[in-house]
């Protein structure tokens, strides 16, 4: 099933294909575009390799179902857009209170609300951190090509074994949409989760502060809760300590693990004066702005980081001294912009495109040159 | 770099034989491609246009900004589009569902796709007839490397008649 | 027989619960429990699944399996997701009326439709108990809460009758009254294939109590003299529905092996 080799497909088919290579045995969705393709190709693909497929009756059902399901053991998926995002928050904050690994692809349209529905945005970097209530992390992964919705799907599955955590694939219309070659490799490193033999296990933090996880029907008597709970998974809602271990624990567990994590590309960095950092879908055009830039002489460089959460603060910081400006190119008025002024301390020269279009070479060329001159 | 742009109207077979272009052009020839679409959520509504890039090298921008051929299949999408159109190397359009153009516009090329694809089967296969077109007006690829690429992607069902739609196309003069 | 500390022993994690003097949620864990010992399934092969409110924690934290403590009115489409991942299990899910129809009525609604294998105890106080005895979609018409302090405008779902017409294998509706019945009961719906669901209409002496100036006692008196297999309405109790049909996980089973053919 998905067999090595070339294929020419677009990245929402792209992204299933990478879900069953790194194991995904269930998947429970909801229609809705422009992520229906990936839900579509589920359906089609895991009952092939001895999978489950549920089209449940609304995104929370979709999200609840594939929590249940990890926990059953299995490697579980579901795929939504924008307005089905928003209804999983909640459940986010469940698998991370919870430490369920699960994988979510926010194939991102414009919004807010309705929006448009098949037009790319880049509006929900933010939603993706912080859209559950509480003090939470999560990984979030950000492709832009139909070969990266394969690579990063297996990614955010073996970042979410290894961390428990829910992993977001912040995605959007143009890379889910589009159509490019994609090249299945021979070997795909895949990583399971640790299943714990007993229930002393389960307590037993290693020094990536994640323990091994149980699972139903083992006869662990797993007591699992989204209230707060000590290690063994008894509600202790009263004691300030339980709480404060518990949720700086599953903050510590992202933060201090970040320069494992972390994952970027950059492009002639070494002596840019201009920076050109973008995310998704924009960050084609960024790359190809930057290189037209260097062909006439400016000082100008790119990052575009593959793990947006958390971000490549370090690098960031590395770079920062040297850089006189800051561009970031997106589909979003907001989008990745506070991180970038969090993490440089100044004003970034944003460049927010929010038609529904992604910005052109041309577009981002334009503003690198003023910003030089 | 060959910049494509294919605009109909939804159900028109646009994506269909942009996604055949565009698998031309990866598979057979072995060139860079992207390929994006728009459309409306709705399934048999609106404008739809897709877009084909092509490059030996790495693509950076995924929408036409200096085309070099635009097809179109329908006069609202040919109107939204002609400032874009007036730019374009070649303009190629079904000459029963284009029919206003402006006659200062020196690039078009017309062809009666959809009669032709009638005459064969259906008006549904006039999007090959044009592809056939594309082909030998342009010059990007051979009419070959058109029946290959479909060869490995449409329907048994379907090949002969879109195989004798693209040559329809290909002989038009 | 089975005594107080036989259960305790091997079936309960903690006690005493936290459950008000009086509240009908500890009867219902003894029902649960008294059902599972008589099917003798081993415990390793149930798993409980709840939501938010009182009723919730009849399984977490008391019942002694694998329990999963959801998010308010999800429990349903959580368990659907453990019982399609391991069918093996028998997946039961406790949840209040609030969590059940209210925020949590769709997932309901289509548990029953497609009939997945789970069993669903509904423990029907009438009220939002655990916030403060709010108004609930069981809350009889004109009856006072703490949000209809000038009685409830609106009416009250029959939820039984609403399962039983999405398409439920098994539905029973029983009070804390009728212990015996209510037992046998869950075990009729534990072991049914498809998709089963047991109403338990429970005294709530705190909230409930006040507002109908009754003790749990007179609730109890109330529930026999009231709810009986020949009255009407809500007031019926008794089988309503008994059937077998496909189920959703053995159809999928099935599915899945002809794809693989």
């Amino acid at each position: 099933m998905i067999n090595p080799g070339e294929y020419f497909v677009e990245g929402d088919v792209a992204a299933a294909y990478g879900a069953i290579r790194a194991g995904c045995l269930f998947f429970a969705g909801y229609p809705i575009t422009p992520a229906s393709e990936i839900t579509q190709a589920m359906a089609e693909l895991l009952p092939r390799v001895g999978g489950k497929f549920l089209q449940m009756e609304d995104e929370i059902a979709s999200i609840s179902a594939i929590i249940g399901a990890s926990w059953a053991g299995l490697k579980s998926m579901t795929a939504t857009s924008g307005p089905g995002f928003s209804l999983m928050q909640e459940n986010i904050g469940y698998a991370a209170m919870t430490e369920t690994p699960i994988v979510i692809i926010d194939v991102q349209r414009a919004g807010p609300a309705i929006g448009q529905a098949s037009r790319p945005a880049q509006g929900d970097v933010m939603q993706s951190r912080f859209g559950s209530h509480g003090d939470y992390e999560t990984i979030v992964l950000s492709p832009n090509s139909v070969q990266e919705m394969f690579d990063l799907t297996v990614k955010a599955f073996n970042l979410s074994e290894i961390y428990r955590v829910p992993v977001i694939i912040l995605s959007d219309a143009e890379v889910g949409h589009m159509m490019e070659r994609l090249v299945v490799p021979e070997r795909i490193e895949i990583v399971n989760r640790k299943i714990a033999s007993n229930f002393q296990e389960t307590m037993a933090y290693g020094e990536n502060l994640v323990s091994a996880m149980g699972r139903f029907g083992d006869g662990l008597e797993l007591m699992i809760t989204g209230s707060t709970h000590r290690p063994d998974g008894t509600r202790d809602t009263g004691t300030p300590e339980v709480q404060e271990n518990l949720v700086r624990r599953l903050v510590n567990k992202i933060e201090k693990n970040r320069s494992s994590i972390e994952e970027w590309e950059e492009l002639y960095t070494e002596d840019a004066e201009i920076l050109v950092i973008s995310h998704g879908a924009s960050s084609r055009p960024s790359k190809g702005a930057v290189i037209r830039a260097r062909k006439e002489g400016i000082r100008a460089g790119f990052l575009r980081p593959r793990v947006l959460w958390p971000s490549p603060e370090r690098r960031m910081i590395e770079l920062d001294s040297r850089v006189k400006r800051v561009i970031l190119p997106e589909m979003s008025l907001r989008g990745y912009r506070m991180e970038l002024e969090r993490i440089f301390h100044r004003k970034v020269d944003h460049l927010p495109k929010v038609g529904g279009v992604v910005p052109t070479v041309d577009e981002i060329f334009t503003k690198i040159r003023s910003a030089s001159l | 770099m060959i910049q494509i742009r294919i605009g109909g109207w939804a159900g028109q077979g646009v994506i269909l034989a942009g996604t055949i272009l565009a698998e031309t052009f990866s598979r057979v020839l072995k060139k860079n491609v992207v390929m994006t679409r728009s459309y409306t959520a709705a399934v048999r509504s609106g404008i739809t246009t897709s877009d084909i890039i092509v490059d030996d090298g790495e693509i950076y921008d995924l929408i036409i900004t200096r085309p070099d051929v635009m097809i179109f299949m329908y006069q609202k999408t040919f109107d939204r589009y002609i400032d874009l159109a007036r730019k374009s190397k070649y303009v190629i359009v079904d000459s029963s569902l284009v029919k206003s153009i402006p006659s200062d516009m020196k690039n078009v090329y017309s062809i009666d796709a959809s009669s032709i694809a009638s005459r064969i089967s259906s008006p549904k296969i006039a999007n090959m007839v044009l592809l056939g077109y594309y082909a030998r007006i342009t010059g990007h690829l051979d009419i070959k490397d058109l029946e290959e690429s479909i060869r490995g992607t449409v329907s048994r069902r379907f090949l002969d008649e879109d195989l004798r739609a693209i040559s329809a196309g290909f002989s038009f003069s | 027989m089975i005594t107080a500390r036989y259960i305790k022993e091997n079936y309960v994690r903690r006690l005493p619960s936290a459950f008000c003097p009086g509240c009908g949620d500890g009867q219902i864990l003894n029902a649960i429990i008294r059902a599972i010992d008589h099917l003798k399934i081993d415990r390793k092969d149930i798993a409980a699944v709840s939501g938010i409110g009182c009723s919730a924690w009849i399984p977490s934290p008391y019942l002694r399996v694998d329990s999963l403590h959801t998010t308010h009115g999800r429990p349903i489409a959580f368990a659907t997701g453990l019982k399609v991942a391991n069918p093996r299990l028998k997946v039961i899910v406790v949840s209040g009326d609030g969590d059940a129809t209210g925020i949590g009525g769709n997932h309901l609604l289509h548990a029953a439709r497609s009939n997945v294998g789970i069993t669903v105890i509904m423990v029907n106080n009438g009220l939002y108990a655990m916030t403060g005895g709010q108004v609930a979609p069981t809350t009889p018409h004109e009856a006072k809460t703490t949000t209809t302090p000038y009685g409830n405008p609106a009416f009250s779902l029959d939820v039984s009758r609403v399962v039983a017409a999405a398409g439920a294998s098994y539905v029973a509706r029983w009070t804390t009254w009728h212990m015996n019945q209510l037992i046998r009961s869950i075990e009729k719906a534990i072991m049914k294939k498809g998709f089963s669901f047991i109403e338990v209409l429970s005294q709530c002496p705190t909230y409930e109590g006040r507002m109908l100036n009754m003790d749990h006692i007179e609730m109890l008196e109330w529930f026999r003299k009231n709810f009986r297999e020949d009255a009407e309405g809500i007031y019926k109790i008794g089988e309503f529905v008994d059937i077998e049909k496909p189920e959703l996980t053995e159809e999928l089973e099935k599915m899945i092996e002809r794809v693989r053919r």
